[in-house]
């Protein structure tokens, strides 16, 4: 169990998670099912290299299905047509291919795509996308997940008919099958176009793409249906030579990473294992980056971004930037979750990502020599799916990154001290916005909220198009840890446990659009809901949780 | 907006077009481009989907259908029939399976009157409780629920046939509730009776396809989600 000296030591303290409860339910061993699941066979580390999905490439114009805003800028508007599919990619050198449900860039033939995750877009804000997602799952599937399918894109102000609504409600079917397609249209507009009044400081800088059918995402999102989506603009332009005075010049290009974290567990054939009865949150044994186990990374001697996704389905990290003496080793954090920070975050230790939570970090290896051999490292223990209950030291490699010579173009990027400054909520707007509170409990074996179970029909608020409103977020769940994701917009963290919050997600510094809350915690949250009409949801993205009616409609109108 | 559909226009069609017009989701129009190649028809709902152009006799094998994970226990029923768990009753139906006691004064009546309602729903709208689906309720204490106690606590209830009502050794029932997720995670809580799931686990055992849902939801919500795996 944690003290306060424990923690300190390795960074927890102000990382966005509390004190561990005194030793009471997380301390006692959960209760197994009698067959525990045997571990996956043995795989070697670091065999393979880290796969780099490759960019999503444009289709010719379609008569799209949805419809954007008329202040889009059409005519750069970009089509896409990504298809839904079952594929084999082997998740490592040593284990027979792996049956996984992806995404695949629909320019590439069936077949070729050798990857678990899907297309990595790269696209820029006020330049709108239109994407088809064609679902060419299997008819006869058996097993575990289900065929109908429905994609959210995370971190994203869409309309609510693209933001991959969960299921059915009358008027309106967000689910597609096998032969069928689903039109999602992002705008990509600035929050606040409708009237006139667009905040270009509430740009998103990395978000993702992922199943989100209601009753069944833990099992599709376990099957692999994930991917990246990275958007740019005139700050933050993916190029790092460009110098024209508004671009802050991060590591751009090969020198931008995604690395998604994801947790699995395989069979003796190498195919995924997964337990549908269980409901507390599903762990896996094997650690997967970007689809594949423990693989390796070459770096040049330079600085490097980094955009972590913590994809599985309940496992908590804690990853610190190590070498094999167990030392450990600094990096700058970047964004967040919600976009750019306002102000780079300095010499940090390690990051805590729950859930579907972002962080980008900037590592800069020209402090390294060539040769030396760093590990992204995850020390943060977890047995079940209530949360995390300790930490490891060692803890798991995840990911080896091999350093190699200076790059061959000298490193000109840059990380600035004042990335994306954007004005915190004043304390008249605190005092006039409109307050709720939504407390989470467990009920027999069952999530609800306000006491509730997720009723797709019955939005839990109403709120007003532009109103401006506190949300109290409660866990009141008896040990468990809940990532909390809300829907459409950014929130501004006001208040962790009635304390300022730590840097990391405190308003002025950071947006978020997930806050981890473990047992007890609660947090105070402002949103500015704008633009688009409509039900959307919030939950919490443990999905096995989310599964079990851990979520709530609500409607902006 | 103007579409062109190269397919005849249905039903469907017609209701998918009332969506657009009347949506509040449509917030203007993109510029008309090229027409496309043939527009497909509209998303189907969730149930026509899956089911038309799947083979009829589809079924999963090994790992994909769980084989060896459910127990084979002997229990027996409200009629004083002994049953083989797995053999007689899951195998190659559509079940929805809970726990529960007669002697509970907590979430069971509560539940086993919603179930009541889905029982009378399945006939409905899924041809009914018997063959091809069972309900099945286990009791968390044999010792006390012997079959005259299921038969009567059945009656009172109004269950109708199809509906299993079970009792047997406490331990082999301990497996089976462990095997089917109807835990905490916490041995304290997990021990206590009183604060058993309510949850109501249901699967079609020949397509491998499970999910859990919580037992109090509304009865039409329940056949909806009974029918994502038929």
């Amino acid at each position: 169990m944690l003290n306060r000296r424990d923690m300190l030591r390795l960074g927890l303290v102000g990382s966005g998670i509390t004190m561990l409860p005194g030793g009471k339910a997380l301390a006692t061993p959960s209760i197994k099912l009698l067959d525990d699941l045997p571990a996956s066979p043995p795989t070697t580390p670091f065999l393979a290299a880290l796969p780099t999905p490759p960019t999503a490439t444009t289709v010719n114009a379609f008569m799209s299905e949805c419809t954007l805003p008329s202040q889009s800028n059409t005519s750069q508007l970009r089509y896409f047509r990504l298809i839904t599919e079952e594929r084999f990619v082997q998740a490592h050198p040593q284990l027979p291919p792996t049956k996984f449900w992806g995404y695949r860039d629909a320019n590439v033939p069936a077949g070729s795509w050798n990857f678990a995750l899907g297309p990595t877009f790269k696209e820029r804000q006020l330049r709108p996308v239109i994407v088809r997602h064609e679902n060419n799952l299997p008819v006869n599937h058996t097993g575990f997940g289900v065929t109908t399918t429905t994609v959210h894109l995370h971190g994203g102000h869409h309309p609510a008919r693209s933001d991959g609504f969960p299921g059915e409600i009358p008027g309106f079917n967000p689910l597609f099958g096998p032969g069928q397609h689903f039109d999602y249209c992002y705008p990509l507009l600035d929050p606040g176009f409708l009237r006139g009044m667009p905040e270009d400081t509430e740009r998103p800088a990395t978000m993702w793409y992922h199943d989100h059918r209601i009753d069944f995402t833990a099992q599709n999102v376990y099957r692999g249906l994930a991917g990246m989506f990275l958007v740019f603009d005139a700050l933050d332009a993916g190029n790092e030579n460009l110098n024209d005075g508004v671009n802050l010049r991060l590591p751009s290009g090969d020198f931008d990473v995604p690395l998604v974290l994801q947790d699995k567990r395989f069979d003796g054939a190498g195919q995924l294992v997964y337990d549908v009865f269980n409901h507390d949150g599903f762990l896996g044994d094997k650690f997967l980056v970007n689809g594949a186990i423990q693989p390796f990374f070459n770096v040049k001697r330079r600085k490097y971004r980094f955009r972590l996704l913590d994809a599985s389905n309940a496992r908590f990290y804690q990853v610190f930037l190590t070498k094999s003496s167990g030392q450990t080793f600094t990096f700058d954090q970047i964004a967040t979750d919600g976009g750019l920070l306002s102000e780079t975050i300095r010499g940090l230790q390690s990051i805590f990502l729950g859930s579907a939570q972002r962080a980008d970090i900037v590592i800069d290896f020209s402090t390294f020599n060539q040769g030396d051999v760093l590990y992204l490292e995850n020390r943060l223990r977890q047995d079940d799916g209530r949360g995390p209950n300790g930490t490891m030291n060692p803890g798991v490699k995840l990911l080896k990154f091999i350093v190699g010579a200076l790059p061959a173009t000298p490193d000109t990027s840059l990380v600035p001290n004042m990335l994306r400054p954007f004005p915190a909520i004043t304390a008249a707007m605190i005092a006039a916005a409109t307050r709720r509170t939504f407390v989470f409990k467990r009920r027999h074996g069952a999530w609800v909220t306000n006491e509730q179970f997720v009723d797709l029909n019955v939005p839990q608020a109403v709120v007003p198009e532009n109103s401006r409103e506190i949300w109290t977020l409660i866990n009141n769940g008896g040990g468990w840890w809940h990532p909390i994701h809300i829907h459409l917009e950014y929130m501004r963290v006001l208040k962790r446990n009635g304390q300022t919050p730590p840097l990391n997600e405190r308003d002025g510094r950071a947006k978020k659009d997930i806050v981890n809350l473990g047992p007890n915690e609660s947090v105070e949250a402002f949103f500015h809901f704008r633009d688009y009409p409509g039900p959307f949801v919030f939950h919490c993205h443990n999905v096995e949780h989310e599964d079990m009616f851990m979520m709530a409609r609500y409607d902006v109108s | 907006m103007r579409r062109t559909h190269t397919r005849t226009e249905g039903k469907r069609a017609g209701q998918w077009r009332a969506l657009i017009l009347l949506s509040p989701f449509a917030l203007g129009c993109a510029a008309p481009r090229t027409p496309p190649a043939a527009v497909s028809a509209p998303p189907l709902t969730s149930e026509q989907a899956d089911s038309p152009r799947r083979d009829p006799e589809l079924e999963a094998t090994g790992s994909d259908r769980l084989e060896g994970y459910f127990p084979n226990f002997v229990l027996t029923t409200q009629a004083g029939k002994k049953v083989r768990f797995y053999d007689d009753l899951l195998k190659g139906r559509v079940v929805l399976i809970n726990f529960f006691m007669t002697q509970c004064k907590g979430s069971c009546p509560g539940t086993t009157a919603n179930l009541v309602a889905v029982q009378k729903a399945l006939g409905a709208e899924l041809g009914g409780v018997g063959d091809k689906i069972v309900m099945i309720s286990i009791s968390l204490e044999p010792d006390v629920d012997t079959p005259a106690e299921l038969a009567d606590y059945a009656a009172r209830f109004g269950a109708g046939p199809g509906w299993y009502f079970l009792t047997g050794e406490y331990d082999e029932i301990e497996v089976i509730r462990r095997k089917l997720g109807a835990t905490d995670p916490d041995p304290v809580i997990d021990a206590d009776k009183t604060q058993h799931a309510g949850i109501l686990i249901y699967g079609n055992e020949r397509l491998g396809r499970w999910a859990s849902i919580p037992s109090l939801v509304k009865p039409e919500r329940i056949v909806s989600a009974v029918r994502q795996v038929m």
